[in-house]
C-alpha cells in the first residue's frame, strides 16, 4: 500500500526506483516506510513487498 | 489595569479546552505567509508559548499576505510579530530565534521541542523539518503546496499518523505557480493552526468532531 492505495505496480523495485518513477525528488520527499523513516542513502537498498506499507510526501515550494 | 484574555477568550471557547492550550509550547517555524498566520492563529487560540523561528526581514512583498504592515517594513519578522502578537495577549510567552537554519543545524533550534508548525518556504527544508519532526515524535502541522490562484477546495488535512499532518493541495509549487494568494494562503495556515489545537487538545483527552 502506497499513500493508502494499492500498488501492485511498485513491488519488487526499490525505493529509489519506484520515487523516480512517479517522478519525486528524492530531496523533496519524506518516506514512512513500515512506520519507520529510511535514511534517503538506503532508497537504493529497500525492495518495495506487497504487504509493504509506505505513506509519501513529496513537497512542493511555498510558504 | 490588565487586559484579562483568558476571561474574554473563555466566552468563546470551552474552559477546558483554553486551560490546556494556554500550558502549551508551539514553534513556529518560518514567519511568511503561512507561519504569520499560523501564529496569530493559535495565540488568539490561546496558546500561551510560543517559539518563532525566522531569519528574515518584512519586505514590501510581503504585505499582500502575512500579518505585518507598512510599519513594520525592514525589521526582523521575529520581532515585528512578536509585536502583533503581544498586542492581541499581552502576557503570551515568546522566544524569538532571528536567524537561518538548515538541515545540519536544525537540532539547535529544535530541541526539547514538541510542537511544530512547518511554515518554510523550501522545498527542501520542508522535507528535511518534516524527516526531524517524525523522527523525535514532534507533533508537527506542515504546509504543502498552497500557491497559485486555484479553489481552495483542493486544499487538504491529511493526517500521516495522529501527530504528523499535512495541510495544503500537496501540488502547487510557487516556482510554477508563479502567485500566492492572501485568502488561499491563509486557508491553509488555518489548517495548520486548528489542526495543531486539535492535536494538542487530543492528546490531553479532549476530542471534538
Amino acid at each position: 500500500m502506497i499513500n493508502g492505495k494499492r500498488r501492485p505496480d511498485a513491488v519488487g523495485k526499490t525505493l529509489a526506483a519506484f520515487l523516480a518513477s512517479e517522478g519525486y525528488r528524492t530531496d523533496r520527499v519524506v518516506v514512512e516506510y513500515n512506520g519507520k523513516i529510511p535514511d534517503r542513502s538506503r532508497y537504493g537498498e529497500i525492495v518495495i513487498a506487497k504487504e509493504d506499507r509506505i505513506e509519501i510526501v513529496h513537497f512542493v515550494g511555498g510558504g | 489595569m490588565t487586559y484579562d484574555f483568558y476571561g474574554q477568550l473563555k466566552k468563546r471557547m470551552p474552559s477546558a479546552a483554553v486551560d490546556i492550550l494556554r500550558m502549551a509550547h508551539v514553534h513556529v517555524f518560518g514567519l511568511g505567509g503561512l507561519g504569520s498566520q499560523a501564529a496569530t492563529l493559535l495565540v488568539r487560540c490561546g496558546v500561551g508559548h510560543l517559539t518563532l523561528i525566522d531569519g528574515d526581514r518584512v519586505d514590501g512583498t510581503n504585505l499582500h499576505r502575512q500579518q505585518y504592515t507598512i510599519a513594520d517594513i525592514g525589521n526582523d519578522k521575529t520581532e515585528a510579530l512578536a509585536a502583533h502578537l503581544r498586542a492581541v495577549h499581552p502576557d503570551v510567552r515568546l522566544h524569538l530565534r532571528t536567524a537561518f537554519f538548515d538541515a545540519a543545524s536544525l537540532s539547535t533550534v529544535l530541541a526539547g521541542a514538541t510542537h511544530l508548525i512547518e511554515a518554510v518556504d523550501d522545498a527542501r527544508l520542508k522535507a528535511d523539518l518534516l524527516t526531524y519532526a517524525m523522527k523525535h515524535r514532534i507533533t508537527v502541522a506542515s504546509g504543502n503546496g498552497m500557491a497559485g490562484l486555484g479553489s481552495v477546495c483542493t486544499l487538504r488535512v491529511r493526517y500521516l499518523n495522529e501527530r504528523t499532518v499535512l495541510c495544503g493541495d500537496e501540488q502547487s509549487d510557487v516556482a510554477t505557480a508563479g502567485a500566492l494568494a492572501a485568502g488561499r494562503v491563509s486557508v491553509c495556515a488555518g489548517m495548520q493552526a486548528h489542526e495543531m489545537i486539535r492535536m494538542i487538545l487530543r492528546e490531553k483527552g479532549l476530542s471534538y468532531e
